[in-house]
């Protein structure tokens, strides 16, 4: 256990760095002088090369990586061209929200795609099974920022059951997180049917099966606790969606996050911000699949022998 | 358990009953087997028409500004005689701007799609046949890439390459092969078991010959179904972006920008979001049925 | 005596064990431990053993379709573990092999036709008229229809299939043919009809067979000589009749006294091999059989037997034989 775990360790340390790596060059490939996009366009030659000489910008190439590696590591993540102010500021003062957010989309997920994936299994190759697997397929097509602006339309302005936009509690938060959590739950469904299968194909399930054991009982006690752990796996992944699709959500609802952080610094060229929403959003994901990995091998003792 | 031929992996499925005579007979045999790919199909088909025959069935230029396109107050009109689905905020025609719309989707879905394919098949396979330190380093690669939120990642580099068109699909192709190397390399590794495999370098055939000729035929059911779905999320990617303005730039007309400028005016004008919207669910929707019949069809092992 | 078309010294193949958090080598499984034998022109040379006793592998590393760990394998005056790749893809065209799984060794994405011309089109030979023909009169010689060419792989029953992967390997007019258990995947039915063409096939195109199997029967019907694996490692070597009517080696003797007897009256002793087989990763000191012979003796388990000519042409490793014991063991 010990070793699996110290070398899912270094996998992801590995991972980590070039993920570091990636976002630097991406930062310093961009087209354009990151020195005169500081100092704007009237500042003369000298101030630009003297905010160059400043950044450490006149030093090769890799001398520049590991300065911006070290800034990472003391929690430096740069300043916003914009304003001015360290990125980890902008970031920190909207996390909440998102999280809020993304946290509400999660559930949403969970609330429908367990169900939708269960009726699925059950009803295998029956009409049920094909009317949730095609909407399903639905949902998994849906531009969720449409989506957003029909429940906008429809729900909100029409209806008047929820708030337009912004924050302010629950309320505010229900068509957003539902918003984002219609695409993921279609993924759920797919997957908590498929494992559901492999387990009812099992010999100890058809074992329980001719012991007369109530199908009820089949279903929630024998079945479903080795149906759910494939969802675990799934966790790490769907991080890495959810936050994706919050650029788009935070965007179409007004929603204070730092999807629409990123947003805003797109559409100023606000470099610094955009590829440390980025980074973050990646070492995110990374983190959650290592403790998930680890989860999962607590529960899956098998794991670690391969 | 041996490699599927690209055929009806299971023609039992097909062929339960009296075996059908005729090729139509057939046909109708697999449509009713296979329902959602003949539905998928025959949008995506619809679309690649609507895309490639924009000019001849659009109504109107989609950037020309109607004189007659707005009304008293300046809003845009519902649909009427002259302008089937109405008009936006600039006085344009909705439907012809939907119609020209469809083109930018299917070009960057489309050659997104095959970017990553390249790349994905490429270093799939010479992960998966050669193994060894080369496997590792690529796969290692492949886990940073995935690492990433895709869309977010995407929406950086666009942003920071500047927005156009082909920065969208190479954004997209570039960072999108990750999955497909993935799936492949898996495929490699099992078919590279196989003992034709070890007949074919048995008889003095080359790497490439072996590569080429031997394992790439078997991987295709696989490659063929990941890039049909993965059209689907590139459009839905492209919309995304158009919507965010850093992917099609106006005047020149997406279904994401649309949505874009739809959506300042909604209360007023719903057709605005509801047509661009419903003709981008169900472009995604059909490339997403087609691929996962086709999925069921090839070879259903293949993910679930 | 005539000179030998096939020569094998000191072949051994070790795959590594990989452990721990940086993949470190721990051990060697001893797939092939040290095997020399020599092969002659026209005759059938059966290597019978256990399943994992290394007899499959020791037939793709002389092939090179695994690359040997250390040893030679000489074909005529060439030594093949000295060539470089392309040199030893040439040198294919005279070694072929016929592989186990009728299945799985047929490519199901291609036409049968396509599949006997591609060994010709590889090494650039006949014209693509010419290799047509070739691949017709292969299948007929391997009994089946020439028009089986046109059809894809997964239309033929097991026994076809093997049929296929026969003519395949004749395509190249090679001297050397490797038959890694050519019929374990067959029906018994099946089984004898494709011994007889492979004799058949002997005989009119003057191959030499090495032919890998696990049963005995199939292996003595077959065989000119017979060669006995056990752990990696050779145990007997004999012309066919010498070792099924007088087998030397303790295990040779507890094989075949497995293999049932025509008459059930006849009176025999049944020798049973007790203990598992031992792991190839961590094989015994000194003779590896020690663990499970019924002769074992001190000297069995710190000492490896050396290969020695019992009789003429009768090879074996064991310590009963030579200076240890005299007379050998009591029957």
């Amino acid at each position: 256990m010990l070793a699996y775990i110290v070398r899912r360790l270094g996998g992801a340390i590995v991972v980590l760095i070039g993920i570091s790596m990636v976002t630097f060059l991406i930062t310093f490939a961009v087209p354009g002088d990151p020195a005169r996009m500081i100092v704007g366009p009237h500042a003369s030659m000298q101030v630009v090369e003297q905010v160059r000489h400043n950044l450490g910008l006149d030093k090769p190439l890799y001398i520049q990586y590991l300065n911006y590696m070290g800034r990472l590591l003391h929690g430096n993540l740069g300043y916003s061209y914009n304003d001015n102010l360290p990125v980890w500021t902008l970031i920190r003062q909207r996390m909440g929200n998102t999280a809020q957010l993304a946290f509400g989309g999660w559930i949403v997920e969970l609330a429908i795609g367990i169900p939708f994936g269960l009726i699925s299994a059950l009803r295998h190759q029956k009409l049920s099974d094909y009317v949730v697997s095609f909407l399903a397929t639905f949902g998994f097509s849906l531009p969720a920022f449409w989506l957003g602006m029909e429940l906008i339309y429809n729900v909100a302005y029409k209806l008047h059951w929820f708030p337009i936009g912004g924050t302010g509690g629950i309320r505010h938060l229900v068509l957003p997180a539902v918003t984002l959590g219609i695409v993921g739950a279609a993924f759920y469904q797919r997957l908590i049917k498929a494992s559901m299968l492999e387990v009812f194909d099992q010999d100890y399930i058809r074992t329980a099966r001719a012991n007369g054991v109530p199908p009820f009982r089949v279903t929630f006690h024998h079945a479903f606790r080795n149906g759910i752990i494939p969802a675990v796996t799934y966790a790490g992944m769907d991080i890495s969606l959810l936050l994706g699709g919050v650029v788009l959500i935070e965007q179409v609802f007004n929603y204070p996050g730092v999807g629409e952080l990123a947003y805003m610094s797109i559409n100023n060229l606000d470099v610094p911000v955009i590829m440390a929403t980025v980074l973050l959003a990646a070492v995110f994901v990374v983190v959650a699949n290592f403790v998930v990995d680890i989860l999962y091998a607590f529960i899956d003792p098998r794991i670690t022998l391969s | 358990m041996s490699q599927l031929p690209l055929q009806p992996a299971n023609s039992a499925a097909v062929a339960a009953g009296p075996r059908p005579r005729t090729r139509s007979q057939r046909l109708w045999k697999l449509m009713r087997s296979y329902p959602s790919m003949f539905i998928g199909g025959f949008i995506v088909l619809v679309m690649i028409v609507v895309a490639v025959f924009a000019p001849v069935l659009a109504p109107h230029d989609p950037l020309h500004q109607f004189d007659n396109g707005l009304n008293q107050m300046g809003m845009p009109l519902g649909p009427s005689h002259q302008f089937l689905l109405g008009t936006d905020p600039e006085g344009r025609d909705v439907l012809s701007r939907v119609i020209f719309g469809a083109r930018v989707s299917l070009e960057v879905g489309v050659f997104a799609a095959l970017i990553s394919l390249v790349i994905g098949v490429v270093l799939g396979v010479v992960s998966g046949y050669f193994g060894g330190w080369v496997d590792m380093v690529i796969m290692r690669f492949t886990d940073i890439i995935l690492a990433f939120p895709f869309l977010l990642f995407v929406i950086a580099l666009v942003a920071i390459l500047q927005p156009s068109v082909a920065n969208v699909y190479i954004a997209i192709g570039v960072l999108g092969w990750a999955q497909m190397a993935r799936i492949i390399r898996g495929q490699v590794l099992q078919v590279k078991e196989f003992e034709y495999v070890q007949a074919a370098r048995a008889i003095g055939a080359r790497a490439g010959f072996i590569i080429f000729k031997e394992i790439l035929p078997n991987v295709l059911a696989p490659v063929i179904v990941f890039t049909t779905l993965n059209v689907g999320t590139n459009i839905l990617i492209e919309s995304s972006l158009s919507f965010l303005g850093i992917g099609v730039q106006p005047p020149h007309p997406s279904w994401g920008n649309m949505l874009q400028e739809g959506m300042t005016v909604m209360q007023l004008a719903p057709w605005m979001i509801y047509v661009p919207g419903l003709s981008l669910l169900l472009a995604v929707l059909g490339f997403n049925l087609l691929g996962d019949g086709l999925r069921d069809w090839l070879d259903p092992r293949v993910g679930k | 005596m005539t000179e030998a078309l096939l020569r094998v010294s000191n072949l051994k193949k070790y795959f590594p064990i990989k452990r721990g958090v940086l993949r470190r080598t721990v051990g060697h499984v001893r797939a092939v431990d040290d095997v020399s034998f020599e092969v002659f022109p026209g005759e059938t040379l059966g290597i019978v053993g256990e399943s994992g006793c290394g007899k499959s592998t020791t037939g793709r590393t002389l092939l090179r379709l695994l690359e040997p760990t250390s040893g030679e394998v000489w074909f005529k005056d060439k030594n093949l573990s000295q060539l470089n790749k392309s040199e030893m893809r040439a040198m294919r065209q005279h070694l072929q092999i016929v592989f186990q799984d009728p299945y799985s060794s047929l490519n199901p994405r291609y036409k049968v036709g396509t599949i006997l011309s591609r060994p010709m089109e590889v090494h650039g030979l006949y014209t693509p008229k010419q290799r047509i023909q070739r691949v017709e009169m292969m299948l007929e010689r391997c009994g089946l229809n020439p028009s089986a060419k046109d059809r894809y792989p997964h239309q033929f029953s097991g026994g076809q299939r093997q049929r296929i992967g026969i003519a395949r390997a004749l395509t190249l007019n090679p001297s050397v043919l490797v038959l890694d258990e050519p019929v374990s995947a067959l029906d018994v039915s099946v089984q004898s009809q494709i011994i007889n063409l492979l004799e058949d096939l002997q005989e009119e195109f003057k191959l030499t067979y090495l032919f890998i199997a696990h049963d005995l029967s199939v292996v003595h019907h077959i065989s000119d000589r017979v060669a006995v694996m056990y752990l990696g490692q050779l145990a007997e070597l004999a012309t066919s009749d010498a070792l099924f009517s007088d087998p030397l080696h303790p295990y040779t003797q507890a094989l075949l006294s497995a293999i049932p007897h025509p008459d059930p009256r006849a009176k025999r002793e049944r020798i049973l091999l007790s203990g598992d087989l031992p792991s190839p990763a961590n094989p015994p000191t000194g003779c590896p059989f020690h663990t499970r012979c019924a002769h074992a003796m001190d000297i069995c388990r710190k000492q490896k037997p050396v290969w020695r000519e019992e009789r003429p042409g009768h090879f074996v490793a064991c310590h009963l034989y030579g200076s240890a014991v005299e007379g050998g063991i009591p029957r």
